[in-house]
């Protein structure tokens, strides 16, 4: 890995974040994210599946872009406001192929988008939780509580660790009782701490590489 | 060195990605707009004259509240347990808010950490040296910082808190002896009122009733 990765990092993620990279249809209201590989770019794509729009019921769909490692993420969600101390289910018929990390729903709370909670500061505090897909289509859910102390967004998608593609439908969000038991299943606690371990070493490497001086102070 | 600063980073990037102002960035620069409120970049009018400035300029006043911070700014690296001193001709105008040259350990992320005011912020605060006075002339400003032993990278530029707007000419950076004394000062950024006013969101934003998803279909 090239130190420069972390002087790019911190703004390439978030064009990525903006633009939803990639030629899949944006879907109004959904914002698609992933991880950024320098100097690749974006890891994964997301967007509406162009196979589902013709008929059925459409899907989202987040794709890996070649084999990616297993703390590289693409997701696609949306922040749903309100439900600050409320138990939520987000749920939906999800598939799965050729995934070799994880590929599910999941529900966290707050606004960094969800590639980047697991490897999130915050991560530990208020962590995500997630439910993976399978082969064929099957019924996935998420149940989670939205902290009371805290804004109250309910922060909704489908997301893809590593290699692979996969999609969701029928997509529901609906208030639940207390009965209704949590989902146990943290998201992507390997993959924070894949991304925590990597960017210790990219910070050592940063520390090695030569120094570089300020640019261009005259303003050319 | 935090390595979670590299975390925090989307946050602030978020917003500066999107907040890209239409005046010119010369190259090796960075903004950083964190609400969005700024134009940022070279000053035409200094571009012209063939002196070009570096100008930080609040629009929309009134959303321009005590989180609002405008930069431009680079880091550099290979500073570990030097003092180095950022200097320049500032000068500004209008300014309600603070404004003047800021230099802090961190990368590119550390304005977003402060606007944040996380518990702890206190302790990473960039040093800072505010234009003197509001009265559109030019000033010599300098900030000195002791970078840390373990500090990989140094964050640097200009910054205007609030309203009002400055300008940067004639920068230098160097590193400098122990005649040299060190900023005591930091940038003016009120951490409490940020926390207040982000409680003050944070509670606000609670009351909404709880809203379906947009757009399930995915039309």
């Amino acid at each position: 890995m090239d130190y420069r990765v972390l002087l790019a990092a911190p703004l390439a993620a978030v064009a990525v974040a903006a633009s939803g990279a990639g030629t899949l249809r944006q879907p109004a209201g959904w914002l698609a994210g992933a991880s950024f590989a320098w100097p690749q770019g974006a890891t994964h794509e997301a967007g509406v599946a162009p196979e589902t729009e013709s008929s059925g019921p459409r899907a989202l769909t987040v794709k890996a872009i070649g084999t990616r490692t297993p703390d590289e993420i693409g997701s696609i969600g949306q922040y749903a406001m309100g439900y600050a101390g409320r138990r939520v289910r987000f749920s939906a018929q999800v598939k799965v192929a050729g995934v070799d990390g994880w590929a599910g729903l999941v529900v966290g709370s707050g606004w960094l988008p969800l590639y980047l909670q697991p490897g999130s500061p915050d991560a530990d505090a208020t962590p995500p939780h997630g439910a993976a897909g399978c082969p064929t289509w099957c019924d996935v859910s998420v149940v989670a509580d939205i902290p009371a102390d805290s804004e109250g967004v309910a922060n909704v998608g489908l997301a893809l660790v590593g290699s692979g593609q996969v999609w969701a439908r029928e997509i529901k969000l609906e208030l639940v009782g207390r009965d209704v038991p949590l989902t146990t299943e943290r998201f992507g606690a390997g993959a924070g701490a894949a991304r925590r371990a990597m960017q210790l070493q990219a910070q050592q490497m940063l520390r090695a590489a030569p120094p570089r001086a300020p640019q261009n102070l005259s303003l050319q | 060195m935090d390595y979670r600063i590299l975390l925090v980073a989307p946050l602030a990037a978020l917003v500066l990605s999107v907040g890209a102002a239409d005046l010119r960035m010369p190259a090796g620069w960075q903004s950083f707009n964190n609400t969005n409120d700024y134009e940022i970049g070279i000053d035409p009018a200094s571009e012209v004259a063939g002196s070009p400035s570096l100008t930080v300029r609040s629009g929309a006043p009134q959303r321009t509240g005590s989180l609002s911070v405008g930069a431009a700014h680079q880091s550099a690296t290979g500073y570990a347990g030097q003092r180095i001193r950022f200097s320049g001709q500032v000068r500004a105008d209008a300014a309600r808010g603070w404004a003047g040259l800021y230099m802090g350990a961190g990368d590119l992320t550390l304005l977003g950490r402060m606007a944040m005011a996380r518990p702890g912020a206190e302790e990473q605060l960039p040093r800072g040296a505010a234009v003197p006075a509001a009265d559109g002339a030019w000033h010599e400003v300098s900030v000195v910082l002791d970078v840390p032993a373990d500090a990989v990278q140094v964050d640097f530029g200009l910054v205007q808190l609030g309203e009002g707007q400055v300008w940067a000419r004639a920068l230098s950076f160097e590193v400098v002896g122990a005649g040299v004394a060190p900023t005591q000062t930091s940038v003016g950024f009120d951490l409490q009122a940020a926390r207040r006013l982000l409680t003050e969101n944070r509670a606000q934003l609670a009351k909404f009733p709880p809203q379906p998803l947009l757009n399930a279909s995915l039309d």
